[in-house]
Parts: C-alpha cells; structure tokens; sequence
C-alpha cells in the first residue's frame, strides 16, 4: 500500500520540480545519479540488476543483508566491500570487474555459530548499449552479461560460478523522472568432491528515480524473481534509496530492500558505494 | 567464460573421490596407516553370523546389524530401520569393542549440528567385502531435516587395524550457507565411560557441556580417550586424519568429537576421516592407556608424529604387586610445566603398568588409590618409573544376618555403609576418580560402577570382602525397610584384616500379602547406567524387594541370566519393561517457541525379543503419549500397565523429562469439555484415534527417594483425581547405580494376596490398577473403611460407599530407623494433620517401635455426608520440607535453598528474571548424628520419609462415584 503511494509521489515530486536550465536533461543517461542502485540478494552479488544506461566508473561498495528465522533456529549476516570499475568503449561496449576484497560472513545454527573473513569472487561484466524512443519520449538500452569467476570463493575444496545475462532500460519519463526497467536470467554453478549443484532463476524489476535537487535522486521500485528456490516465487521485494552527487566527480549510493512474498528468507539488503566517475 | 565453467567442471570431475558423487572406493580413510599382523583375519556380514569368538559382550546391534572384525576389533553397523536414540536412521556405529572382548559403546551417530534435523539421516546401506585387505559398510542419506544436505559415511576395517577408519562426508546442495561441524556424538553415558582429554587442566575433567555455550566449548584435541573405571572394560579413543586434530566436547552426557566449526556455502562439500580405536585391557593395565597407545601409533602414521615413549613400571604394596583395580591404583601421566594429563593406566594386577604418551616435554607421574592421590614423582626420560610402593588397605570381611522370627538367624543380601566415623577419617579418605564423578567418603569404587561403588557395599549370604582405606568408621547395614538398621564402629588398619557380622532382624511392617515393588528400575541397557546386571539384581535383593519393572531407557532388558546365577529366580518377580525417552524435540505447543517432547512413560511386562533392535521396543520419537500408548498396548497385553512418570521433572538439554510439565498442565483447573492442543486440553487428545494423551493406569507420584518431586507432583495427582481420572500413586526409585538413587526407595507395596512366590505379572499388575497399594520411602499405612467391629475393606478404587458410623481406621508402621513425624489426610477440600509430633522408638537400631500411630477418623468427618462425592488420600511421615509456589502456577517450584526458614525470592537461583523460580530440592542431609534423618540418610542419601496411600474413592449416594469437579 504504501508504495503505491510513493510512486506517484515521486513521480509528481520530479514533474513538479523548478524547471531551471541546469536541471534539465533531455538524455535518459545525462547524469550519473539517475541510475538505479543495484540491491543483491545473493551473497555473491551477481544477480542485481542494473538500468539502461552504461557508464565508467570506478567505486568502493559496501553490502550488508541478514537473515533471522527464530522459528528454525537460523540466522546469517553478511558484509562485505567490493572493488568495482566500468569502463565504456567509445563504439557502446561497457565491461568492467569487480573484487570483493572483503567478505564477512556470520552463520549461526542454532548455538553453533561460525564467521568468516575473507575475500572473493572476483567478478566480470559486459553490456552492450543502445536507444530509442517510446511513446515520444527517449530510452536506453543495455544488453549485459555478468560472470562470477570459478575457483575465487569457498575456503572449503568447492568453486562455484554464477552467470547473469539480462537486459536493462532507462526511459525519461519527465526531465528529472526515469522508469529503469531490467529482466534477467540468473544461473550458478557450484562443484566440490561430493558433487555438483546449480541454480537458475528469471528475475524482472522496475524503479523509478526522481530528482527533487539537482544532487540528488530518490528511487524507489521492486524486483521479483522466480525459480531459485524451486518451482516458485522467489521474491517479491521493494527497494528505495538516493543517489548523491556529493562533488564533482563523486557520488554515493544508498538503498535498502525487503522481500515482502516468496520464499526468500533473507529480511533485508542494503548497499552504500562511494563511485567516481570516469566518463 | 563457459569454456572456465566447463573446465572447472571437468577438473573436479577428474578429481572426485567421494561417497555423495563420485568413486566412493578412492575414498580410503586414512590412507597413512599402514599396519601388519601375523594372521589377517576379515570377516564382514550379518550380526547373528559373526563367529563366537569375535563377538563382543554385551553388544546391541540386532541379528540383522552388519558386523566386521578383523580379528582385533569388532564393529557393529546397525541397519538402516534401526534408529535409536537421536540417531534418525541406522546407518551408525552401535558396537565396537575389542574382538571377542566387552562393547563399551552405546551408540556413535553423525550429527552436522545441534538441532534434531542436523542428525545423519541414511537411506542406502552397502557392504562391501574386499578381504583380504579391507571389508567395509558405505552409508548414503541426506541430513534429517535438510533433504538438500547430503551426507555419506564409510567405515573401514582393514585387516590388522585395532580400530575402525571413518570417512563422513557432507555436500550442501541447499541455497544456504550453514554453519556445521561433522562429528560423531557418542553417549559414552554419565554413569559409564569417562573421557580423557590431553589438555593442560584437563585430562578427566573436562568443562561442563552447556548448550549455549557450545561454540566456544568446542576445543582441538591430539587424541580423545575414554574408558569405563572398570578393570574389565575396554578403552576408546579417536584421532583425526583428515585434519591435524579432532575438534569437539568430551561430556559425561554427550561427546561430540568432529571437524572444527564450518561456514558451509551452497555447493561446498566437507569432509572428515577419524581413526576409532577400541582397545582391551592387556598386560599393561586397564584406563584409557590401551586405547591412547594405539592412537598415538596412528598418529605417528597419519601425522608423522614423533612417536611416543612408554611410561612403564611396577607399583607393588606389602612387597607384592599392587593393581587390577581403579579402586586400588591409577596412574596419571603429566606433562611438562603445566602438567597437561596425557595418559592414565590403571595398573595390572601384578602392578605393572605400561602407558604410552607423546615424545616432548619431561613428564611425572600421580598415583592415585581409593580416590587419593598418594605419590608423585617424576618419569625418567626412558619412560621408567620403576618400582612404586603404597601401603596396603585395610580388608574387610562382611557378613549380614538377618532374624525373620524363625529363631536362626541367616546370612542375606544387604548393603553396607561405610561411613566415616569422625571429621578426621572423612578428610582422610574423600576421594574420586581423579576428581572426576561424585566424591564419596571413602571412595571404595567409582560411584557409578560394580559394588563396591562410593562407600556403599553390596553383600553377598556367602559374605563380602572390600578394601578400604585406614580410618575410624561407622558400617551400616540395611536390607530395605522391612527390617532394622545396624550399626557397629569399626577402626581400619592398612594391612590388616577386619570381619564384622552386622545382625538385623525382620520387622513387621507389612502385612503379609504384599509384596514391595521397584517398579523404575535402569540397569546396563540404559545409555546412562553402567551397572552390571549381576549387581542390579544383587541391589533387588539387598533391598528387600519382591518386585521389579525392568524399564531401561528405549530398550527392553531382562535379567533373567542374573537371577539365575544368583540363584534369586525364585525370590523375585522381574518383569521386562521399557521407559520411552524421547529426545528429539518436534511437539509444538501454543505459546512455545521451541519444540518439546513429551517426557517419560514406563510400560511393563514386556518381553524382550533376543536379536531385535532396542530389545523389540518401537522407536519412540515424534509420537504423543496417546500414540505410544495404542503402540504398546498390544505389545504389553491385557496385563500391561503403562505409568506416567516423574510429570513435572525439570527439563535437561532442552528435552522434557515431564509430560504434564511440557504441556503446562495447570492443576488448579480441571480438564475442558474438548481436547485442544496444549494446556490441560492436551490429556484428552487422541493423537493416534485409539487412547487419550492421559490413558496411563499409574502416576509416579514420588521419584527417587526424596521430598522435591513428590512435593511437585502431588498436586497433579490431586487435581487429576477431582477431575475424574484417578489412578494409584506410585513410588521408585528411578536407580541407575548403586549410589545415585537407592534401589527400593522409593518403593510401592501392593496388595497381592500372596506371596511372591504365588504372584505373577498379572496378578500383580491387576492389584496395582486396582489401587491396593501404598508407596512411599519405607513409610506404610495400612488403612480398613467401615464400621467399627465389623469387617472393613481396605485400599482400592472400587468407590466406598458409606454407611452410618464408617469410619477410616489407619495404622502406621515403620522401621524404628525412619522417621514419623505425623499423619495426614488430603482429600479435594484441602490437607488436614490427623497427628502430629509422634514420638520417635526408643531405640533407631531396635526392633521395638514399628507402629507409629494406629487410630481412627470417622469417615463423615472427611466427607461429609451433604457435600458431594470425593476422595481420601492418607499420607504418613515427616511434614513435607518447607516448598513455595513462587509463580503461582499451582505447583510447588522453590525451597528454602538459603536456609534461612523461610521461601521466597531470596532462596531463587539466578533471581534476575521475575519468572525464575526454584531450585526445589530435597534438604540437605544432616551432620548432626542427633537428627532424626540423620541414620535414614547414611543408608538412603538424600531421602525424605514419606508414605502415601492410593486414592479411596467416596461415592456418598452408591449412584457412582462423582469426581469433585464433576463427571467428564
């Protein structure tokens, strides 16, 4: 119900800003900050989707989510700070890494708890970009695969490997409104001496930032996603956040989410980047 | 990046030695063992085939259990329909033992964690015979509660190994990371095998497991040890070969003994290979020695260890050669500065002693004898101690008679107490094994084992002979309450030889025709009791019992081998019995955030079937009272009796050991008009469709010997009377050895008619349904309704229906030695003092006195006749100790812990939380030799005199009896 609410909200916010020059942008990927902010829900990081626009960058990321199921006596936390840097080829291409240098995991089942500090995976991306226009207003476009490299987890005689092809679009709905639109298809990969595993899952989500200042854009969407768990809704989980052009060529990202159907046990995600634009 | 993927993949693929997915036969536990024997010998197949010389006394696995030996060692694999205890499945190790030798063992099972669905959980069994070089049995399942957790073990038993190679592995295929261990949980039982950890502080005293606490408890260890204070047990120990050391708990309860703590991610695999030895006393002595020698030599293969060095010597006392016995000498190995326990032998019976231990820093040596340590020294760098001389004990010679009023006294069973005499003897001779297990003064035996254990002797018509330290002491002897109590003084002189004869005379207590019963009763099948059958039954008989419930935890044991060669067969009714015991928690109640179980429940007769798991009795997890109930039933016959037992017992480790307790039974309300699912709603549920969660036929109304749980769970007795489910109130011991709870007390007689002789299961068990009994701790009271002058009957439930000038006449009788202090009389309206202050008989060790007060009660006056129907409940003894019911839930939950006369927060353990109440325990025993419990509790520690009548039913119109809050 309430975001229901919120949506319009943002929406009329945006619309209704002072329309000076400066503020405006006719391009769906003029400025940084009207980016969606990418919100994991996997440890590893590799299913969050992204928008239409391609950027260069590089930044500083810090993930948290937890989960805590009294009834089942189970609880797990999650940190971790992760390396990223995009680059973007003048003829559309974006590729990109990323390191997660950091990796902090806390696990407790029922009394038996376990943390782990340590590092990995490292991560690869590509996107492919394009345009057009809809219903008279302008839209991008991104075809992107993204790759979590085998052989850069498990401290235990395991890999795993994950593998997110999707695409992505950004379309200026007002001059400081954008609707980012992603589906993707997740799959994972993971082999140790008793065996091997893997996961898949389509995913769709949909968020839209406005930007009542200049400096700064709200957010706010929902990502769903099916199959992970099973035949099945994964999740339906609604996110928000800002995008905060701090100085110049810096900016830093805040969102947090919450699964609110599925079989997603997690309780809640957040991110925190710092990011330095490149392009 | 696909190409990657499929290189991964195909790395992993070539590499893959596994039980889960890949060549199960590359996984060779412990590969670095490499051992050679004159004569290899293999033998896999099933249980009932295993040639005679290989089996092992006392083992459980069933007919249909897969057996290997190799000569050395004996495993048995129980089958996959086999769970027991908090193992899910068969599949787990449930004997081993050396070759022909005694099975220690209880049950050893893989468990990833704490939670019941963390338990190994097997669905496929395959054996696999590749003699002569190995045979072994490969397991394959899927943790309980996490289908997606795959798991495997394979036990290995090659030719000329003294233990059994173990590879578990673990395969998380779920979508979340977990923290687990893999580790094999082993009751060694509190009463059995102590552990032995080479830990500096340590050795045989490890920390207290606790729960919450257990992350930080789990602990790396070189070696785990343990062994059974007893000269003919085996010794065990386990190191690890797939990780520098074994990481875990050693407990009395539970030892948990694995991998170190694991974040298992999704796909990630773990594995973990442990090398079990099990090791018979030899030439070298007995203890964990055996068992840590062989471990040592393991580890010295697996983990190139730099060997060990042989403590060796003789210990000798009198000039001859001093050993055989833990009671008269055990040697601890120390270690360097910190004296880090390595070893402990137990010597020989020629006194020599051989104890291997880690080559490294200088070591000394801690002799021990009769729970003393008498000498230390240190270890020469050879491991040479030498020869060690100690002073000889005293010996004594024990004889009981006992005077039943034919004229000759004759030589019985008895018990015998030794009890220090003065202060100086009692801190002279307190001992314990190695500080480890009760302390007892003296320590003639380690308090959970064979007689003598503690300071109490078990002796025999024929006579007994003991060891004992020097001291100035005080022997008692009982033969149960039936009979008086002597006493005589005694001053022990190391080397010499002291016989005493010690005279009781039978005493009229009860009447003839009936029989006292022990009727919650474990004995060696029980996961917590060590006792051997041969002194179970001598305890029957020392306690002046006629009638026993086998009721052993989830197995159906019967003594019928020891009643033979004790030649008592004919002097007692055993009956086969079990006690469920449900450990793991599923019970989900309103309210409660955790699950529960349903506590214990006794059922008897049941005949034990030779070859069947657990003795013939089912699996007893996951099913209400009502389900075990239909389950049982048939098994049990018409003659059976099912008897709920200790309901308001505290919890422990989180399982309930109380059903009324678990379901938060509330006695100040009856019972609803519907069943519901928990509360007291819960009692008329029919989980099964067949009987109601309170369809037992008798309530374990006093548990053990003392006040605390008769003051708990007399009013749940009460208050289901008034609510129209009256059953007899029993009393037992609830005994596990000879020290913790005393055989026969508590105790209920019944009214048979005959004597033992005459009696049968039926027989017996019709009369105790029937309520024509009275229970308690050596208290009877004998009670006859109806007119004055004319015949009058006696207990039953059979409604009395009064007439004019009725009344209760009530006799109480007792052994001068056991306190009455007053008479009682509860019915639904309240308790009233019929007498109190009775006299004490002149003289506690005589036989003059046994009626303590004889009297009658108009039975108008305890139900008048214009009220409605009720009950009559007459108790004897001494005024119940001063309980409080802090929490108002009805039930008495806190005692005067501080002693201070009264109860109330300040008598609360861990007072912090408004809803803490209690400890509620039975009073400390006296020191003062004038109180009046103080001879009582020599002979029955922690006792509380207490007797109880069954409930007599008051049905004032003969229109049927009418429970006071009405008909259901």
């Amino acid at each position: 119900m309430r975001a229901r609410r919120l949506l319009p909200a943002l929406v009329v916010l945006g619309a209704s800003a002072p329309a000076a020059a400066d503020l405006e942008a006719t391009a769906p990927c003029a400025e940084h900050i009207d980016d969606p902010v990418t919100l994991p829900w996997r440890d590893s990081g590799i299913d969050g989707g992204r928008g239409g626009c391609l950027h260069a960058d590089v930044a500083v990321r810090l993930g948290a989510r937890a989960l805590v199921d009294t009834p089942d006596f189970y609880g797990t936390l999650g940190g971790d700070a992760t390396v990223q840097i995009r680059l973007l080829e003048e003829w559309g291409l974006e590729w990109g890494f990323s390191l997660r240098a950091v990796d902090a995991v806390f696990v407790q089942n029922a009394v038996l708890a376990v943390d782990e500090l340590g590092y990995g995976p490292l991560g690869a991306h590509v996107a492919w970009g394009g345009d057009g226009v809809l219903a008279g207003r302008p839209f991008v476009r991104a075809l992107h695969a993204r790759v979590e490299v085998p052989f850069t987890r498990s401290r235990l005689d395991s890999s795993s490997g994950g593998l997110l092809v999707g695409a992505g679009v950004t379309w200026l709905l007002a001059p400081r409104v954008r609707l980012h639109g992603h589906a993707g298809a997740l799959g994972w990969y993971a082999s140790s001496t008793s065996g091997r595993t893997g996961r898949a899952a389509a995913q769709a989500s949909v968020d839209l930032t406005a930007r009542p200042v200049r400096w700064l854009a709200l957010f706010a969407g929902a990502d769903v996603q099916a199959g992970w768990y099973g035949w099945g809704l994964d999740h339906l989980a609604l996110r928000g956040g800002g995008h905060w052009r701090v100085k110049g060529l810096w900016r830093v990202e805040l969102a947090a989410g919450l699964p609110v159907a599925g079989a997603e046990r997690m309780d809640v995600a957040g991110v925190l980047s710092v990011r330095r634009d490149l392009d | 990046m696909v190409t990657a993927l499929g290189l991964a993949s195909a790395q992993l693929a070539c590499q893959r030695s596994s039980c889960l997915g890949g060549d199960c036969e590359a996984t060779r536990p412990c590969p670095q063992l490499d051992l050679e024997c004159a004569a290899p010998r293999l033998h896999i197949g099933a249980h009932a085939t295993l040639p005679a010389e290989l089996r092992l006394e006392l083992a459980e696995g069933s007919a249909r259990a897969i057996a290997l030996s190799n000569g050395v060692v004996t495993a048995v694999i129980n089958e996959l329909d086999a769970p027991i205890d908090l193992a899910p499945t068969g599949g787990t190790l449930i004997d081993l033992g050396p070759a022909g030798g005694r099975d220690d063992l209880t049950l050893s099972y893989q468990l990833a964690g704490i939670l019941p669905a963390d338990a190994f959980a097997y669905t496929e069994l395959e054996v696999i015979d590749r003699s002569p070089e190995f045979v072994a049995v490969v397991v394959r399942g899927h943790l309980d509660g996490r289908r997606d957790v795959k798991v495997a073990t394979r036990y290995e038993l090659h030719a000329c190994d003294p233990g059994l190679r173990v590879h578990s592995e673990l395969w998380n295929a779920s979508p979340y990371a977990q923290a687990f261990v893999i580790a094999d949980a082993v009751h060694l039982g509190k009463r059995r095998g102590v552990p032995f950890t080479p830990v500096a502080g340590q050795g045989y005293q490890q920390p207290e497991l606790a729960l919450l606490e257990l992350t930080a408890l789990w602990s790396p260890y070189r070696y785990v040890a343990a062994a059974t204070p007893d000269a003919l047990a085996p010794s065990y120990a386990v190191i690890a070969c797939s990780q520098p050391q074994v990481h875990g708990v050693a407990d009395l309860e539970l030892t948990a003994l694995g991998t170190d703590l694991k974040l298992v991610r999704p796909g990630d695999a773990v594995v973990f290979e442990r090398f079990l030895v099990a090791a018979g006393p030899g030439t070298g002595g007995a203890g964990p020695a055996p068992a840590i020698t062989a471990a040592l030599a393991a580890r010295a293969q697996v983990h190139g260890d730099r060997g060990a060095i042989v403590v060796n010597g003789r210990l000798t006392a009198g000039g001859l050669g001093w050993g055989g016995d833990v009671r008269r000498a055990s040697l601890m190995v120390v270690a360097g500065p910190e004296r880090v326990p390595v070893a402990a032998v137990v010597p020989a019976a020629d006194g020599t002693f051989r104890a291997a231990v880690p080559v490294g820093t200088s070591l000394a040596y801690e002799l021990w004898s009769f729970g003393r340590q008498v000498a230390e020294g240190p270890v020469a760098a050879d491991g040479a101690v030498g020869e060690l001389a100690i002073d000889l004990p005293a010996t004594l010679q024990l004889a009981v008679t006992l005077d039943d009023g034919g004229g000759t006294p004759a030589p019985v069973h008895a018990v015998v107490v030794v009890e220090p005499a003065d202060d100086a003897t009692r801190a002279a001779v307190r001992g314990s094994l190695h500080g480890r297990l009760t302390p007892c003064a003296p320590w003639l035996g380690p308090p959970d084992g064979a007689s003598p254990a503690c300071n109490r002797v078990l002796v025999d018509p024929a006579g007994t002979e003991v060891e004992a330290p020097p001291g100035r002491y005080w022997l008692y002897a009982s033969a149960g309450p039936d009979a008086t109590l002597a006493r005589v003084e005694v001053t022990l002189v190391g080397g010499e030889i002291a016989s005493h004869e010690l005279a009781l005379t039978a005493l009229p207590v009860r009447p003839a025709g009936w029989l006292g019963a022990d009727l919650h009763v474990h004995g060696r099948r029980s996961f917590d009791s060590g006792l051997p059958d041969l002194d179970r039954v001598r305890s029957f008989v020392a306690a002046g019992i006629d009638v026993i419930a086998a009721t052993d935890h989830d197995a159906i044991g019967e003594y019928d081998d020891a009643l033979a060669a004790l030649g008592v067969a004919d002097r007692l009714l055993v009956m086969g019995g079990l006690e469920t015991t449900q450990l793991i928690p599923w019970l989900e109640l309103p309210g409660e955030d955790l699950p529960r179980v349903i506590g214990h429940f006794n059922f008897w007769p049941l005949p034990a079937v030779p070859g069947e798991p657990r003795g013939g009795a089912p699996w007893d997890e996951r099913l209400e009272p009502g389900q075990l109930f239909d389950r049982l039933g048939p098994m049990m016959g018409p003659d059976g009796v099912i008897m709920i037992n200790h309901p308001w017992d505290e919890t422990q480790f989180g399982r309930d050991l109380g059903y009324l307790r678990a379901i938060g039974f509330d006695p100040r309300q009856g019972l609803p008009a519907a069943p519901a699912a928990g509360g007291n709603g819960a009692l008329l549920r029919r989980p099964g469709g067949g009987r109601q969660n309170l369809d037992w036929d008798v309530m374990e109304v006093q548990n053990g010997a003392g006040a605390d749980e008769w003051a708990k769970t007399r009013p749940l007795w009460f208050a289901l009377i008034s609510a129209g489910h009256p059953v007899p109130g029993v009393a037992a011991s609830d005994s596990h050895g000879l020290r913790d709870n005393q055989l026969g007390w508590g105790r209920t007689w019944v009214e048979t008619g005959g004597t033992v002789g005459e009696a049968t299961a039926a027989s017996f068990n019709a009369a105790l349904r029937a309520g024509r009994a009275v229970a308690g701790t050596g208290v009877f009271i004998e009670v006859a309704i109806g007119p004055s002058g004319a015949p009058r009957r006696g207990l039953g439930l059979e409604p009395v229906v009064p007439v004019a000038g009725d009344v209760v006449a009530i006799t109480v009788r007792a052994a001068p030695w056991i306190p009455v202090d007053e008479v009682r009389v509860v019915t639904s309206a309240g308790e009233r003092v019929l007498v109190r202050d009775l006299p004490a008989p002149a003289d506690p060790f005589g036989a003059a006195g046994v009626v303590r007060w004889q009297g009658e009660v108009a039975l108008a006056d305890l139900v008048p006749a214009g009220g409605g129907d009720d009950w009559i409940v007459i108790e004897a003894g001494l005024a119940p100790p001063p309980y409080a019911d802090l929490d108002g839930d009805g039930v008495l939950d806190t005692g005067d812990n501080d002693g201070d006369g009264d109860v109330d927060r300040a008598d609360v353990e861990d007072a912090e939380d408004d809803d803490d109440v209690g400890p509620i325990l039975n009073p400390p025993d006296p020191i003062a030799p004038t109180d009046r419990r103080y001879h009582m509790t020599r002979v029955v520690p922690e006792s509380w005199p207490i007797g109880f009548t069954s409930p007599l039913l008051v049905d004032l119109g003969g229109d049927g009896w009418t429970p006071p809050r009405g008909r259901r």
